[in-house]
This record gives C-alpha cells, sequence and structure tokens, in this order.
C-alpha cells in the first residue's frame, strides 16, 4: 500500500506531466492567435511575444471584406449540412451497428469488411466518379447531393465506432427482451440505443466539426450553386500562393473561431456526454 | 442465437441496415467500381469517350517504382503512427478520466487539434516548421542553428509523423474515454479490495475491456496514415524530391495532374487492395481478441 | 442522458435546416429550363466564363472586366465561375471536374491547351477573324497539332535572373554574367562578401529552374528536341545540354550558392525574402516585375537572362499554345465567348492592364502600352532575344504531358543534395524514364 505522500507526489509528477503535455497541445493554437494581430515584422521578429502596444485589428478586417460573401447564406449552408449530417448518420449507423455487432454469420461478416472499403481511400480519388453519381441522379450543385455525399462518406467511421461500444452491451438485454416478445428494431431503439450515449456525443461532434471545417467536397459538389459554406469563403482567401503570415493567420483564425466558441460554450454538456459514469451493472 | 425466428429477424436486420447502408453503396462501393472499371481504359479525365486497353494499367502499376517507393513511404508513417498514437491515446484517457477541473482542462486541449480541419493543421505546422518559421526563429534567439524541417530529404518525413501524431492523438484519446465508461465501476472497485496496483489494474481490466474501442481505434489510424494526403499536401506537397509522397499523393498526381486519370484508378485500386488486406487481417485478429476478452 | 431542454434545442434545429432547405429551393436556379427560355426570348446571350483567381489577378479585376465587356457588347451577359488555387490545384482539374459534372463553362483560363486539346474539348478559333491581324509574327505559331485553339498575346519570359543592384555592387560585380562561368564567378564574389548568391523555394520553384537552365541551349541547339525525343533519335542521357544544365546546377548547390532550407520556401514568402534584401539573385519569371513594382524596397533590381554555355543571349519564355482564354468545344455560344477571349487580351484598356498585373510584355502589333516600371524596361529590352521553345511547352514538337512533375523532382531532388543526388546521366535518365512510361 503507497503511502498517502508518495501517492500526492505521484499525482503531483502526473499533473506537471500532463500540464506540459496540454500546453504544448495548445501551443500551435496560442501562436495561431496571437499572430493573427501582429503586424507582419512582428510576426517574424518574435513569433511567441505578445506585443501589446503594436497589436492591430488590420490583418483580420482586410480579410473580411471579400465581396460574393453573404453571412446568412454562409452559416445558413454550414449549420444545416452538419446538423442534417449528424442526425441521418447517427440514426442510420447506429442501427446498422447493432445489427453487425450481433451477428457473426458469414454475410455479416462480409458487409462488415465492405465497410472498410470507405475508410481505405482518400477522397479525391472517388470524387469523380461521386460527380458523375450525383449527375446522373441530377443531385449535382445541390445541397441533397453534397449531404448524401457526406452521408456515405461518414458512415464507415460512425459504423465501426459504434459497433465497438455496442460489443460491450451484454447479449443477456437482447435475450430477455427477445424473450418478451420484442423485435430487433424494438430492440435497438427502446435498449441499445439509450445504452451508447459516449459513443453517440462524440461522434456527433467529430462529424459535426469535420462537415463544417470541409471545403473541398462543398467547393466541387455545390461549385456554381448558389449556396456556399463558411469554411469554403474562408479558404478561398488562402491559396498556394498566399503565404503572408499574417494574412493567413488571421483567415485560419476566422476558420477556427466559430467552432472554438462552439465547443467552450458547450463544453459542460460535450465532456459530460463523453464521461457520463458507467451505466451499467 | 435460437433458429426460431430466423425469417423475423433477418427482415428487422434489413430495415435497420438498409437506409445506411444504401446511401453508403452508391457513393462509396459503386464509385469504387467505377475506377476499378476505368482502370480497364486509357481515359486521360477528359475526353468524352475512353479505349478499352485491358490490364495494361494494372501491370503496369506493378512494375512502377514511384508506386512501390511511395508504397514503402507510406508505411514508414503508418507503423510507427499506429503504434505510438494508440499507445499515447489510451494512456491518455485513463490519466484524464475524471471530472476534476484540471482533467477538464487535460481532455479539453488534448482534444483540441481536433477541431481543426487538417488543411488548416497543415498550415499552422507549415507556418511553425518552415525554415525561416516560428521555431527557426526561436531557435535563433537562442543561437541555435536553424533546422530544416521540411526542406530536408531525413528530416521532412519525420516531421510529417509529429505533426500526424500530434493531430491524431486528441482523436483516439476522445474515443478511447468513451470506452471507458462501458466499463463496470464496480470491477475497479473490487479490485481495489484485492489490493491490485494501478498498474495491474489496468492490464486486467481497463486493456481488456477496451479492446472493442482498440480494434476500431487501429483501423482508423491505420487507414488514415495509409491515405494520408491533406496535412502532408499543404506542408511538404510529396517533396522535397518525393521524400514524403505518400501513395495518396501520388495517385491524385499521377491521375489530375498528368491527366492520366485511369491510370490513377489503377494505382487507387491497388492501394485499396493492399490497405483492405492488411486491414482486414488485423480486425479479424483483433475481433477475435475482442470476442474471446469480452465473454 | 439527453435533457429535455437540449431535445427542444435539437427539434428547432432541425426545423430551421429543414426550412432553410426548402426555402432555398434546394437546387440550383441558375441552370434551369427558364433561365434559357427567358434568354431566347430577349436573345440575350448568356455566356459563363472560368476565371483563375490569384494575388494578382483578383476577382473585383475580373469583376471590372466584364462590366467593360458587357457595356461594349449589350446583349451579351457574363457570368463568372471562380476556380480557385485552394480547391483545384489548377484550372485544368477544375474544368475536369465540370465536365464530369455536367456543366461546363463556355470560356477557361489558365487551362493547358494539349491535354483538353487532345481530348476534343476545345473550340477551334476562327484564324481568319480580323482581329487576329494585330498579333505580331506568324499565328499559327501557336498552333497544336495543325489547330489553332488560342493566340499568342503577350511574351512571358520565364528564364529571368533578378538581381539586388546594391549587392551586386558591394560586391564588386560590374558587369551582368553571361556564360555559366560568369555566373559562377559573380556567386563566389557575392559569397565572399557575405550575401547569399541565389535565393529561390520549393514546391513548383525548383521545376521552373530546371526548365529554365536546361532549356537555354537547347533551344538554341537543338529546336526540335522533343521531336527526336518522341522518334526516339535522341535520349535525356545523349543530350550534351541537359547534362551540363544539371552538372551547373550542382556543382552551384555544392558551392553553396543558394539560400539554406530552401525547398522549405513557399513561393509568397520567396518574393518577400528577395525582397527584404535575403539575397542577391533571383530567378524567376516576369510576373514577378509586377509585384516589385509595387514592394518598397531599399535597392533597385536588375535583371539578366540565365546563361548559356557561350554567352549567346537565350532568354527562355512561355511558349505555349496562346494565352488568350480558350473556348469550349461544347459552348452554345463560342463566338460570343471567344469575344470575351479577345477582349481581355486585346483591349487598349483591360488588356494593358492584364498585362500589366502580370508583367507581361505585349505581343500585338501595335503593342499594347502601360507605363512600365524601370524594371520592366530593362527587361523589355531583352525580350527581342526570347526563344520560342521549352522543354516543358515545346521543342518542336509538344512536350510530354505532365512533364512539369518531374522536373521539379530532380529539381528538388539537386537543390536539396547536390551532386549526392547522382550523376548527371542517373538524373538525365529519370526523364527518359518517365516518356518511355506514357507509351
Amino acid at each position: 500500500m503507497k503511502s498517502s505522500v508518495r501517492k500526492r507526489a505521484n499525482l503531483a509528477v502526473m499533473n506537471v506531466i500532463l500540464t506540459f503535455g496540454s500546453l504544448l497541445f495548445l501551443v500551435p493554437f496560442y501562436i495561431t492567435f496571437i499572430n493573427a494581430f501582429k503586424l507582419k515584422e512582428d510576426i517574424v521578429a518574435s513569433p511567441m511575444t505578445i506585443p501589446f502596444s503594436r497589436l492591430t485589428f488590420d490583418n483580420i478586417l482586410r480579410n473580411l471584406n471579400s465581396p460574393n460573401f453573404n453571412l446568412f447564406i454562409g452559416y445558413g449552408t454550414s449549420v444545416t449540412l452538419a446538423v442534417l449530417t449528424v442526425f441521418i448518420v447517427i440514426s442510420a449507423a447506429s442501427a446498422c451497428a447493432y445489427v453487425l455487432s450481433r451477428n457473426r454469420r458469414a454475410a455479416y461478416r462480409y458487409t462488415y469488411l465492405l465497410l472498410l472499403l470507405g475508410l481505405l481511400l482518400p477522397i479525391q480519388v472517388i470524387l469523380l466518379p461521386i460527380v458523375k453519381i450525383l449527375r446522373v441522379a441530377k443531385l449535382m450543385f445541390t445541397i441533397w447531393g453534397l449531404l448524401i455525399l457526406y452521408i456515405g462518406w461518414y458512415m464507415p467511421f460512425a459504423v465501426f465506432t459504434f459497433v465497438g461500444y455496442i460489443g460491450t452491451i451484454s447479449p443477456q438485454l437482447d435475450e430477455s427482451a427477445k424473450i418478451d416478445g420484442a423485435n430487433e428494431a424494438q430492440i435497438f431503439l427502446r435498449i441499445i440505443f439509450p445504452l451508447i450515449g459516449p459513443v453517440l456525443t462524440s461522434v456527433s461532434i467529430y462529424i459535426a466539426v469535420w462537415t463544417w471545417n470541409d471545403f473541398i467536397s462543398p467547393m466541387i459538389i455545390l461549385g456554381s450553386s448558389k449556396f456556399y459554406t463558411v469554411t469554403m469563403g474562408i479558404y478561398r482567401a488562402i491559396g498556394q500562393y498566399t503565404q503572408k503570415w499574417e494574412d493567413v493567420f488571421a483567415i485560419l483564425l476566422m476558420a477556427i473561431v466559430p467552432l472554438v466558441v462552439l465547443f467552450l460554450f458547450m463544453q459542460k454538456q460535450f465532456i459530460s456526454g463523453l464521461t457520463a459514469g458507467s451505466v451499467k451493472g | 442465437m435460437s433458429g426460431k425466428n430466423r425469417k423475423g429477424t433477418t427482415f428487422w436486420n434489413m430495415v435497420l441496415m438498409l437506409p445506411g447502408f444504401s446511401i453508403y453503396f452508391l457513393i462509396i462501393i459503386l464509385p469504387i467500381f467505377m475506377c476499378f472499371y476505368f482502370g480497364f481504359f486509357d481515359w486521360d479525365g477528359i475526353r468524352d469517350n475512353m479505349t478499352f486497353i485491358g490490364l495494361d494499367n494494372y501491370v503496369r502499376a506493378l512494375h512502377d517504382v514511384n508506386f512501390l517507393t511511395s508504397l514503402k513511404i507510406t508505411f514508414f508513417f503508418a507503423i510507427p503512427g499506429t503504434l505510438i498514437v494508440n499507445t499515447m491515446g489510451m494512456v491518455l484517457a485513463v490519466l484524464v478520466n475524471g471530472h476534476s477541473r484540471m482533467s477538464n482542462f487535460y481532455r479539453s486541449s488534448f482534444f483540441f487539434p481536433m477541431l481543426i480541419s487538417g488543411v488548416a493543421i497543415g498550415f499552422i505546422w507549415k507556418a511553425l516548421l518552415s525554415y525561416s518559421g516560428v521555431v527557426n526563429t526561436l531557435l535563433s534567439n537562442w543561437n541555435v542553428e536553424a533546422i530544416d524541417f521540411l526542406g530536408s530529404i531525413a528530416l521532412a518525413p519525420w516531421s510529417i509523423l509529429l505533426v500526424n501524431t500530434w493531430h491524431d492523438v486528441g482523436f483516439v484519446t476522445v474515443l478511447y474515454l468513451a470506452g471507458l465508461q462501458a466499463i463496470p465501476g464496480d470491477l475497479y472497485d473490487s479490485a481495489f479490495i484485492d489490493g491490485a496496483s494501478k498498474l495491474k489494474q489496468f492490464t486486467a481490466i481497463t486493456f481488456p475491456w477496451l479492446a472493442p474501442s482498440l480494434t476500431s481505434c487501429v483501423i482508423f489510424t491505420f487507414t488514415g496514415y495509409m491515405r494520408l494526403y491533406d496535412i502532408v499536401f499543404v506542408m511538404t506537397s510529396g517533396g522535397p524530391g518525393g521524400a514524403t509522397e505518400t501513395i495518396a499523393i501520388q495517385t491524385i498526381r499521377v491521375g489530375f495532374n498528368q491527366n492520366r486519370f485511369s491510370y490513377g484508378s489503377s494505382l487507387a485500386i491497388y492501394m485499396l487492395v493492399i490497405i483492405g488486406v492488411i486491414t482486414v487481417v488485423i480486425t479479424q485478429f483483433l475481433r477475435k481478441r475482442e470476442a474471446q476478452l469480452i465473454s | 442522458m439527453k435533457s429535455s431542454r437540449f431535445r427542444i434545442a435539437l427539434g428547432i434545429l432541425l426545423v430551421f435546416c429543414a426550412a432553410f432547405v426548402w426555402a432555398s429551393g434546394g437546387a440550383d436556379a441558375s441552370k434551369s429550363d427558364s433561365a434559357a427560355a427567358s434568354a431566347a426570348e430577349t436573345a440575350e446571350i448568356e455566356i459563363s466564363w472560368q476565371v483563375w483567381i490569384t494575388p494578382n489577378l483578383t476577382r473585383t479585376y475580373y469583376d471590372e472586366v466584364v462590366a467593360a465587356f458587357e457595356a461594349e457588347n449589350p446583349g451579351i451577359t457574363v457570368n463568372i465561375m471562380e476556380a480557385d488555387a485552394s480547391a483545384s490545384s489548377s484550372a485544368g482539374d477544375f474544368i475536369k471536374m465540370r465536365l464530369a459534372a455536367g456543366d461546363v463553362p463556355d470560356l477557361w483560363t489558365n487551362v493547358d491547351i494539349p491535354p483538353f486539346a487532345d481530348g476534343g474539348q476545345l473550340w477551334e478559333i476562327p484564324v481568319d477573324d480580323p482581329d487576329l491581324k494585330l498579333v505580331n509574327g506568324d499565328l499559327m505559331d501557336a498552333e497544336y497539332k495543325g489547330k489553332l485553339y488560342s493566340f499568342i498575346s503577350s511574351v512571358q519570359p520565364q528564364g529571368c535572373m533578378f538581381y539586388n543592384k546594391t549587392m551586386f555592387e558591394a560586391a564588386g560585380i560590374t558587369t551582368t554574367p553571361k556564360t555559366w562561368a560568369e555566373l559562377d564567378d559573380a556567386c563566389a564574389k557575392l559569397k565572399a562578401a557575405g550575401f547569399t548568391p541565389i535565393i529561390t523555394g520549393g514546391e513548383w520553384v525548383p521545376g521552373l529552374i530546371i526548365n529554365n537552365v536546361l532549356s537555354t541551349d537547347l533551344v538554341i541547339n537543338n529546336p526540335t528536341f522533343w521531336t527526336d525525343i518522341n522518334a526516339g533519335k535522341t535520349t535525356f542521357v545523349d543530350t550534351p545540354e541537359i547534362l551540363e544544365g544539371i552538372a551547373n546546377l550542382q556543382s552551384f548547390v555544392d558551392n553553396g550558392y543558394f539560400n539554406k532550407g530552401a525547398l522549405s520556401v513557399g513561393y509568397a514568402d520567396l518574393e518577400q525574402q528577395f525582397l527584404s534584401g535575403k539575397a542577391a539573385i533571383y530567378p524567376m519569371g516576369s510576373w514577378f516585375t509586377a509585384a516589385e513594382a509595387a514592394a518598397s524596397k531599399d535597392f533597385e533590381v536588375g535583371v539578366f537572362s540565365i546563361p548559356t554555355k557561350d554567352g549567346r543571349p537565350s532568354l527562355v519564355a512561355s511558349a505555349g499554345y496562346g494565352n488568350a482564354p480558350v473556348v469550349y468545344a461544347k459552348s452554345e455560344n463560342p463566338e460570343a465567348a471567344f469575344e470575351l477571349s479577345k477582349f481581355y487580351v486585346m483591349d487598349p484598356v483591360y488588356g494593358a492592364k492584364s498585362l500589366q498585373m502580370d508583367g507581361l510584355f505585349s505581343n500585338l502589333n501595335p503593342p499594347l502600352e502601360y507605363s512600365m516600371s524601370p524594371l520592366q524596361l530593362d527587361l523589355a529590352a531583352l525580350v527581342p532575344t526570347a526563344q520560342f521553345g521549352n522543354l516543358q511547352h515545346r521543342l518542336g514538337e509538344p512536350g510530354a504531358d505532365g512533364f512539369f512533375d518531374p522536373m521539379t523532382k530532380i529539381g528538388q531532388l539537386i537543390l536539396a543534395e547536390g551532386s549526392k543526388a547522382g550523376s548527371p546521366a542517373s538524373l538525365a535518365k529519370v526523364f527518359d524514364d518517365y516518356v518511355a512510361s506514357l507509351k
């Protein structure tokens, strides 16, 4: 048995390491943040410091004045895509995951492996065929088309994560419900779904963030339609030609800020969703 | 599993699976078949028509030195990357699992990189690591010689590995955290009463129970590394001199920039098969282990 | 687990989304039949113009051009389609996606002509168009496989070496180098005086360097090089100009004439570094002169062309298949699109502006004038020595498809390792392998 002094010392050491690690993780953001408000000379001269007297909003303002960018359309599109994608993927994928997790017969195993295919290729490789498919389905340049793309794209990730989690839920629960006469759909909705809270939360967060941040697919699918996402509008300013750090950091900051604000706002929700505490037994 | 209501079961299983799977089929499976199909032609991505050339592309890919080199480079990232990320992720999840305010802070900071898209991460780290970037400016302030993180053939791959690990650790940590919630608390209580050390608790309880999460996380990180594109593209574009050219970068470059869409498709199919086979092997192994441990 | 408040919030959000999608109609109106019908009624021609946005050529500028064009051509409406460097690595990639999507712009800008011409997607321009008489030289210089898709309205020197006059003076260099030996000498002097002799960057820049260095002598000695390669009459490994060019570059790297960490310097950063006096010589294309004219710096910039073996002047310039935007083969209004293309490069006001913004020199007769900076005047004096042909574009026959890629790779290797990258023959072989792989 460790003495309480040694335990406290170990805890302290662990805290120091964790703190150091956390700060290390946050440093790139610190740099992005402070340099977005500095003049170019200051960024080059000393990137880590904050010259309080010479801070400027110029970088941000300069890059904010983009014609052809309606805030309402931008945010409306981004939010709609994120919310609908999350909602549909969570529902469809958890249902799939339940079935795949509980059935190990050949057909189901092969389906499980078939879902792997979606994780093996970067999207740019299949983007052109997807465009052709959407064109045939008359879904090109529509939000629906982009939505379908996102749903299909995130299915593998969601399904695999859910399968992993559902695997820890005892099949006993299924059995007893079956005895009571429930069918699979009812078991899923009434029993399984309520128990997978933590993964629902984490997967929702990831999908929402990834959908929000994506700009390549929207640029290609939404292209010349009158819709655009916030991130599309922002990244238009960063091309292969721009490496003026003061502009780049300002633009990156603008791309990051909505998510950070939301994250800080919803932190309690997110984090408690992830550490809801075990409800088993 | 009782064979009683097999038909009923299958019906409901289909109902549950069909919506998700059909969209997935349309967006992923179908395009993959299309790529496979295109590989048999000589399409440049531009013409309205294409000529059938049979297995030419697929045979050529087998001799393609550039392709084989890019495979090697990709594995260089994937194998250490997967190991490091998952080890760190699991350890971190255990360490920050809790409800204290410090735990919240740690969780948030490790998770933070995930909020940002791969492209933005690439830009930020490029600003940090480029020869005249932030890190080297700091080094010069301390009178240390500047290090060419991104422009040297030897260092560039390590820089990419570093950035990707930084990005992915938070990702798996969150998933492992969720997995930790599934472990019944009383297991730990009885272990504590039995006098087990923290380490023993980890190996005997935590690690086995995280097996399902481990399976998914290993699959995600491994496949993520194998198809690495965004971060590399922004930071080095596969350079210098092809030192960081992953198969994804090469496939897209060949297929698009060099206007050889069909050949690029055949490379993509090979990529798929190689990553697929390895992943399937890993998955089967891990799933078997899962089944053993959970039962 | 999910509080009821959360559920209410979620519900409201979903309703909002559904309403948003419903209200916006979900589909893009500009492609609907009603637009086409109304256009036919009022005899209005609508064309779409794909533009390539760069820091030099902004959306605002293109909007101005369109406004002026529409004013001069009532009855034609132009819709701009932005192709952006952030989503597509080239205008060509953007167009390929549009072809797959079935919504193709009528006029394309900055697109690589050969692959699209081979694919049958380009409209041949009318050779007897009276406006085209204004083009200097032979119109058919711009032909690709016997057909004309665009015309050469400007000259774009690429093999320029811009230099910092103050540093040259300080190092005691009195005349600009004409041969490799003289350049070596000058660099040695610069190094001795404590300056970084040459500055360059990573990404695509090494490709440009290689193209220029290898083409200067090649275009004089063997202007039908690609024809010979394609016919199997020679190889890269057997060509002395190639081997010597590579060897020269390698020796420069070995002597430490290039800036350290060059390969991690991005293009815009690179320009900035030269303009802030970090090095003496900056090999780059003429588009730099536009930035130079706008920059504030404390030294004057001069220019000389990349040296040749024996000092004969040879300024490598773009030798493509025309710079006027090209028209889509299946466009419904190709003539209108072509009018816009001509306007963009030939209009006295906007044609000249386009030249000025990109540091180009007019190839029209009479030439379009803009007020040139001292550097641009210096460069204009060199333009008569501009060659028509380079490895990337054509030397006789067109260059191999995508040849810029292996050039970039080899350029990066040489800049990274100098002689340690391999013997000139082994590096030249990479080019031969590439050409062989395309067959």
